[in-house]
């Protein structure tokens, strides 16, 4: 117990343009096999309006939540609560009155030094949708970034934006840290004068500035990893859609994504969540247990989907 | 050998350098396609490049795996660069072949410089079979579903389109059945149903 309490906790984000695809489904279920696999896990609900987590496992909503942690001053342990299974705790950020997104920048600060404190393996947040800056921000401090997309075509156009998004905003907190705060929001202001249509030109273009842009940029490109995760796969051929996803972000927007994995829909998921039952405890042996496993074990070992390519053929 | 320049088209590629001719293959058909046809992952970012950078996107993928055939051929990661580095020989050969056949398979893989042996241990078909398909000792041969497989695997291998070889050999090898099954002395180890 003591290496647990000496070590810093691995922070893992899921977050997403569009709702209603998985996001808290796969992250609780992740969540769920690490904690099985003997990792003391706290996951946290930062869901804008929408924090349901507590659902996925039978908890009825919390009376405590991150209002009395900023209100009160509750110490952010006391406001953790039991998800029913061994080593697993849920923390449920924005029930009732206040949003994540009023939380001032100080606030943010605060809670975030707090939660890298919490005695865990593994603290996972599921930031819900939504391409608020706040929740972008909270999305870049992960040390592992996932997002979720079904193999239907908004779910990747809002992927697309989505990721964009949490690039330029990497951009823009990177060079600030050196300095230069406006540097890519003036740029992109003024586009049309430096004839740039897209990010990749904006990145092409920060890399012949003067130094130091060049190297921060670099850098940036280079500690850059999102994982996806590819949900509701309905047939084989879908699988390939991660991968071409993977590749597009890669060579039209200019920075590198991991495919880490799929799950394949299952009827009796939805099933599940109105029974408030944990699907992985009711059905063990799925196929999509597994497969949420394969994706789990990626994620940990920071590792790529290895069968997406054999699978296209 | 310029290593930056393999390791580039790796990346070009979307691959590791560890990973294997057919694995190079298929990374550069399934790149092709999505570079060159509409799909739900390619469409929402249509208007995202010009037409141009689209293009240049492909010849990059297209120049990549052509320069890779070249590093395979010249005995891959193992780097013993016997070969010329430059193999126009080998895609005039594969022009020059219009239907294939065992004695064309074994061309294109005397070419490539890639032994039997190789093939056996990466496809895991045993060697005499193999030897077979290049031989076109058809009566030797099992029969035409497992054959077929193996000729896929054999073209994989190759970097030839498994599908193309696979129905120009299975063509050959099906005439000489039907001109076998007027004959009275089909051997029955062929044959699951005597």
């Amino acid at each position: 117990m003591t290496r647990r309490n000496q070590r810093h906790a691995e922070i893992w984000a899921i977050g997403g343009g569009k709702g209603g695809i998985g996001k808290s489904f796969l992250i609780s279920n992740v969540a769920n096999y690490l904690a099985l696999h003997d990792k003391k896990v706290v996951l946290i609900d930062a869901d804008l309006g929408g924090a349901n987590l507590h659902t996925f496992f039978g908890v009825n909503k919390p009376r405590t939540t991150l209002t009395e942690f900023f209100d009160e001053k509750i110490p952010i342990e006391a406001l953790i609560i039991d998800s029913g299974i061994q080593n697993l705790e849920l923390l449920v950020g924005a029930v009732g009155s206040l949003a994540m997104d009023s939380i001032k920048y100080t606030q943010k600060q605060k809670l975030l030094r707090h939660i890298r404190k919490l005695r865990a393996d593994y603290i996972l947040i599921d930031l819900g949708a939504g391409t608020h800056f706040n929740a972008i921000d909270t999305f870049l401090l992960a040390n592992k970034m996932i997002v979720c997309v079904v193999p239907e075509i908004i779910a990747i156009e809002n992927l697309y934006y989505y990721l964009k998004n949490v690039f330029y905003r990497k951009l823009i907190t990177e060079l600030a840290s050196h300095g230069l705060r406006g540097l890519v929001p003036d740029i992109w202001k003024h586009r049309r004068t430096h004839r740039i249509q897209n990010l990749r030109q904006l990145i092409q273009h920060l890399g012949r500035l003067q130094d130091p842009v060049p190297d921060v940029v670099a850098s940036a490109l280079k500690n850059f990893a999102v994982y996806i995760v590819l949900n509701k796969v309905r047939r084989r051929p879908e699988i390939a859609v991660g991968s071409s996803v993977k590749s597009i972000c890669a060579k039209y927007f200019g920075f590198h994504a991991c495919y880490a994995g799929y799950i394949e829909h299952d009827d009796f998921v939805p099933i599940c969540i109105n029974k408030r039952q944990p699907y992985m405890q009711a059905y063990p042996a799925s196929r999509c247990t597994q497969e949420i496993g394969e994706v789990a074990e990626n994620l940990i070992h920071g590792r790529p989907f290895v069968r997406a390519l054999h699978e296209v053929s | 050998m310029n290593r930056d320049r393999y390791l580039r088209d790796f990346e070009i590629l979307e691959f590791t350098p560890d990973a294997k001719l057919k694995d190079v293959r298929k990374a550069y058909l399934f790149l092709q396609d999505l570079y060159s046809s509409e799909s739900i992952a390619s469409l929402p970012v249509t208007d995202e490049l010009s037409y141009r950078d689209k293009q240049s996107i492909l010849d990059d993928i297209e120049a990549a795996y052509q320069h890779l055939l070249d590093f395979f051929a010249a005995g891959g990661t193992k780097g013993t660069g016997q070969l010329p580095p430059d193999r126009t020989d080998l895609r005039e050969l594969v022009e020059s072949i219009s239907a294939y056949d065992g004695p064309s398979l074994r061309k294109v893989r005397e070419c490539l410089g890639i032994s039997i042996e190789d093939i056996a241990q990466e496809t895991r078909v045993p060697r005499h079979h193999l030897r077979h398909i290049e031989a076109e000792n058809f009566d030797e041969l099992p029969p035409p579903v497992y054959t077929r497989g193996f000729v896929v695997n054999f073209a994989e291998v190759l970097l030839l389109d498994p599908q193309v070889v696979a129905k120009d050999f299975m063509s050959r090898y099906n005439d000489w059945r039907k001109a076998g099954t007027d004959k009275p002395r089909l051997r029955t180890k062929r044959s699951f149903r005597s």
